[in-house]
């Protein structure tokens, strides 16, 4: 006997009206919960006219649950006489619950080593019984037995834990996978399982980080595979023979359109400097300005002379003014940038040991490499600058693979907070580089290997064109109903129960759905605690703002020139200092008095 | 309330029209008023009597302190439903009597025990030929049909009480859901069968000898049995059977005990008659709620001169029930309790009856025989999903099978109405 018919894995019966895509059950008390996998063994006719068993596969969307023994009155009169139901005659136990199972598909009745799902084709016999599979032989309907495919393990299926998931490799690195879910439902989570998953096949990985959620894998990284590398990286343009076209490329992503003329302007004095490899581009750009003022002098020198030998008057002074703002533009926020690294890496010097971020165009290898995590913390940067790293980074590395250049292997590039980089339309793109980037990315990167992972806790904010290019999603616990809304639009399989079912997701529970799985999933997402990060996440802003010491010096000068302005005793008999310790100015005793004292003085006063 | 009052409200809810305008004939114009008046005083009349008499018992309601005192105490109670079933040339059954037994104040899994005591679907009764054959002798055959599923329902009603009894012996007290004794006599005219000896055995719970396994006695038997039993029994009747057999009974026994005059015994006896209301509906608006009459044996075989010959040796000696009415709360009638001779604790019997039946505060009628009756009749398998389909699927699968008995099962599930409780959705 094998377990489909063994009757003590029976948790139900079939009834009502069946389809090809459900049916409903009378689930025994206790047997099953929602999301769970479930079985049944139905006849379904084949080629020649004859019909042989299947076993349908189906999950448990929804359960319904009703006592026909317990009647309204008797909770109107339990209410009124504030009674507990169990200390009178009523019952409790004789529950009826109606399960929903949508229909996964059906496999053979005796496939020994492989399961493989069809589609059903015939419905499911009403009064069947339904049967709870073990976990040998649901491990084989996922695909587990096919141990020659890369796999990502990602956690247990919902509320059984005897019950591994995981991910296609390929399908997660060749296509595009989102996580969704409201704040704290997990993402990051989950995320960071799923690159802890790569790491072991020693994929590139490039992390953008605006939290520093993913540090922790380079606090630990002796605990990652052998050999792992992990690289944190400050944002840093540099400019050099071949990257000739870093500056433009800023002005361009950062908004600023030239008209021709100044484009020809622009070319004149960007021919005009002299690039040395390595130059800050801020410092270039300084240049750059310089030459402008430059020629807008020479220009206002030559209207006065009037003289037009041998530069014609081809730049005009509203043009050359016009590319010095463009430039002072891009130098200030490049500023802004270098400063907050001064900052950033002062701040974290001794936990972390940062890079300057690699010239993409130039080093992509430094950036994308076997067994190397790479992650660009950009917590400090505003949006502007985030989204501009993003698209120049990504832009470089997209283009080094869809060249074949053969200078970086394929790599997966996860994107945190995506709705800051991946806006809707309606959310305003003006600002916003990287979302034509990651458009590019997201449609043609399959055919070079360049996977995305995005994340975000904004669905509905999120770019729809580069949501529906994603092939795999993990939603996690979902609230809001224009989230769930447009995550149903855009996630062809997920159905209405499973859409319901989002809000009562607990951490790291989910539905995992699309080409990484065999058919959507429940899964409880596996938690990897060592590769939390211990200095950055949560901080205790209460405990922060109660130890808060204002900085000494200020302290110091509070009233240095205020307080100075009422002749004090000491400020007279400034050599006498210890006196003026001994005894303090009227005023600030007062001040200094201890609370009480003061309210005992009111109460006396009022008495 | 008033009686008065109880009255014009029962008329305005038309409980009494139908007796009203029977009074109407004799009574002519300011029907109402006049009606109101003359049953009013009848009541009133009964009320006195009956309280000058000591006949009115109250049983105490104080659910908050009632249902904490009854943890750890067991209360059984069963109730069986039957198929109309009609199949030519048969006489099939089917019948499942239920027991559902709950401990108050059990946290445990422990709490309830629900069973079907039986599920009776082929013939209990001994006649050739078998279902399915057509009998050679029709003639021969006993065809009251309904007599025969009544006899079943009955008889395997107070053997589930019977077996309920002897597994539990735990039960403070076992309610059954309808009369504890029913008439006997109507099934045992000539022809009448006898029950199987498997059928005579499973009700009983042992070995029958052959005379006995005839309706008569075998219910008789069961019954002296159950009256045994270590717990107290108790049939909770929901319909109002009509007569008054309990009121005209009261004042028969007061006048043989020589409390009550001749004249007045007439007088009260030709009251009740005239306006010819049941005991409920009287005592309806003599009783306020939580009222019960001091219970009354009711002699339930009556009347003699029907006897089938054959059994009345047997008819003499059947046990007779106490009975009495209680009303549960102002706006419910009241309903009728019975139980044997000689019971115990029937004043504590009588406030758990009370204290159930509040717990369904609009329909007045013992919570958990309400439970089992829909235990008994919902075939656990069926839900409101069920369709047209599922039974033909049914039908198909007992053909499938090999097993005659399953065949005959789906036969008679498809043979009955679709109104009938088989089919019955979830409640
Ligand atoms: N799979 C999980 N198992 C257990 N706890 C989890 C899991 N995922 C998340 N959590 C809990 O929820 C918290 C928030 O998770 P996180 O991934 O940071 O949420 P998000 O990124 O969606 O805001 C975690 O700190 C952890 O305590
Ligand atoms: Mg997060």
């Amino acid at each position: 006997m094998t377990w489909i018919t063994n009757s003590e894995n029976m948790i139900g019966t079939v009834v009502g009206n069946t389809s090809t895509d459900s049916y409903k059950f009378i689930l025994r008390s206790f047997r099953a919960k929602v999301g769970d996998i479930v079985a049944t063994l139905s006849a379904i006719p084949d080629d020649n006219k004859s019909h042989g068993n299947a076993i349908i596969w189906g999950r448990i969307v929804s359960i319904d649950r009703h006592n026909p023994f317990f009647p309204a009155e008797a909770a109107q009169e339990l209410a009124e006489q504030n009674l507990r139901l169990i200390d009178t005659v009523l019952s409790t136990s004789r529950d009826y619950l109606n399960a929903e199972v949508l229909i996964l598909g059906s496999s053979d009745e005796d496939s020994t080593s492989q399961m493989d799902l069809s589609p059903l084709t015939y419905p499911v016999q009403p009064a069947a019984r339904v049967i709870n599979p073990p976990a040998s032989a649901i491990k084989k309907l996922l695909g587990a037995s096919e141990d020659n495919v890369p796999k990502l393990h990602v956690g247990s299926l919902l509320g059984r834990s005897d019950v591994d998931v995981s991910l296609a490799a390929n399908k997660v690195v060749s296509r595009h996978l989102a996580i969704l879910a409201m704040t704290g439902g997990g993402k990051t989570v989950a995320a960071r399982r799923i690159i802890l998953a790569l790491i072991g096949h020693g994929y590139p990985i490039v992390i953008f980080d605006p939290h520093g959620d993913y540090l922790g894998f380079y606090e630990n990284r002796a605990k990652l595979p052998p050999g792992t590398d992990v690289k944190l990286f400050y944002p840093m343009m540099k400019v050099s023979e071949e990257n000739i076209t870093v500056v433009s490329d800023l002005l361009a992503k950062m908004g600023r359109k030239m008209t021709d003329a100044q484009h020809d302007f622009f070319n004149k004095i960007v021919m005009e400097t002299k690039i040395s490899d390595g130059t800050k581009a801020s410092d270039y750009i300084l240049e750059l300005i310089q030459r402008a003022e430059n020629t807008a002098a020479k220009i206002a020198r030559k209207d006065k002379e009037d003289d037009a030998e041998d530069s014609p008057k081809k730049f005009g002074a509203t043009t050359v003014n016009a590319v010095k703002r463009s430039l002072s533009f891009v130098l200030n926020a490049l500023k802004q940038m270098e400063q907050n690294n001064k900052v950033l890496c002062e701040r974290l010097k001794d936990d972390y040991q940062f890079h300057e971020m690699p010239d993409p165009k130039r080093d992509p290898e430094d950036i994308v490499r076997k067994k190397q995590v790479s992650i660009f913390y950009l917590a400090g940067y505003d949006h502007l600058t985030q989204s501009t790293i993003v698209s120049m980074v990504l832009d470089a590395l997209f283009s080094h693979r869809a060249a074949l250049t053969n200078r970086i292997p394929p790599f997966q590039t996860v994107i945190e907070e995506a709705h800051n980089f991946i806006p809707s339309r309606q959310e305003g793109t003006d600002e916003t580089p990287s979302l034509m980037t990651v458009r590019k990315v997201i449609t043609e990167g399959r055919k070079f290997g360049t996977g995305l992972m995005i994340i975000s806790q904004r669905p509905a904010r999120l770019d729809e064109t580069i949501l529906t290019q994603c092939n795999s999603f993990l939603v996690l616990r979902l609230v809001n109903p224009k989230d769930k809304n447009f995550v149903r639009s855009v996630m062809e399989n997920l159905s209405e129960s499973d859409a319901n079912i989002l809000q009562t997701f607990g951490p790291g529970q989910g539905i995992v759905s699309g080409q990484a799985v065999r058919f959507p999933l429940l899964v409880k997402v596996h938690h990897d605690k060592n590769f939390e990060s211990s200095k950055i996440g949560d901080e205790d802003f209460l405990k922060a703002a109660a130890s808060w010491n204002e900085s000494g010096t200020r302290a110091r000068n509070r009233g240095a020139f205020t307080a100075a302005a009422a002749p004090t005793p000491a400020a007279k008999a400034s050599p006498d200092a210890n006196k003026k310790e001994q005894q303090p100015a009227p005023s600030k005793a007062a001040r200094s008095d201890p609370p009480s004292l003061k309210f005992s003085a009111v109460a006396k006063r009022k008495r | 309330m008033e009686i008065q009052d109880r009255i014009e409200s029962k008329i305005t809810q038309g409980d009494f029209l139908a007796n009203m305008l029977r009074v109407a004939r004799s009574e002519g114009p300011r029907l109402q008023h006049a009606f109101v008046e003359h049953v009013g005083n009848l009541a009133e009349k009964l009320s006195v009597f009956l309280r000058a008499n000591g006949r009115v018992q109250k049983a105490a309601y104080n659910p908050a302190e009632f249902w904490p005192r009854q943890k750890g105490r067991a209360f059984g109670f069963v109730d069986g439903g039957v198929a109309a079933i009609d199949l030519p040339g048969a006489s099939p059954l089917g019948i499942r009597v239920g027991s559902y037994v709950v401990r108050p104040g059990d946290e445990s899994g422990e709490r309830e025990e629900f069973k079907i005591e039986f599920s009776i679907v082929d013939d209990l009764y001994a006649e050739e030929p078998l279902t399915f054959d057509v009998p050679e002798d029709i003639e021969d055959r006993y065809d009251d049909r309904a007599k025969l599923r009544d006899a079943a329902r009955i008889i395997s009603e107070i053997a589930a009480a019977l077996a309920l009894s002897r597994r539990r012996q735990d039960l403070g007290v076992l309610l059954v859901h309808g009369p504890l004794i029913n008439p006997a006599a109507p099934y045992g005219p000539p022809g009448f069968p006898h029950f199987t000896a498997e059928a005579a055995e499973s009700l009983f719970g042992a070995a029958v000898a052959r005379d006995e396994r005839h309706f008569i006695p075998l219910y008789r038997q069961i019954l002296e049995q159950l009256k045994e039993a270590s717990a107290p029994v108790f049939g909770v009747v929901e319909r109002d059977g009509g007569g008054r057999p309990l009121l005209e009974r009261l004042i028969l026994t007061m006048y043989q005990a020589g409390d009550l005059p001749e004249a007045e015994k007439r007088a009260g006896l030709a009251l009740l008659r005239k306006y010819d209301l049941s005991d409920a509906q009287i005592l309806d608006v003599v009783l306020e709620a939580g009222e019960y009459l001091t219970p009354t044996t009711v002699p339930r075989q009556e009347p003699s001169n029907k006897w089938p010959k054959d059994w009345d040796e047997n008819l003499k000696v059947y046990p007779n029930p106490l009975t009495t009415f209680l009303k549960p709360s102002e706006t419910v009638r009241p309903f009728r309790v019975e139980t044997f001779e000689g019971a115990r604790n029937h004043e504590e019997a009588m406030t758990l009856i009370l204290a159930t039946a509040r717990l369904l505060p609009g329909y007045g009628f013992p919570v958990a025989l309400d439970i089992v009756d829909k235990f008994a009749k919902v075939p656990s398998w069926l839900s409101k999903e069920i369709g047209a389909g599922h039974k033909a699927v049914l039908l198909r699968k007992a053909f499938e099978s090999d097993d005659r008995k399953l065949q005959e099962y789906a036969i008679k599930m498809l043979s009955v109405s679709s109104r009938d409780w088989f089919f019955r959705p979830k409640a």
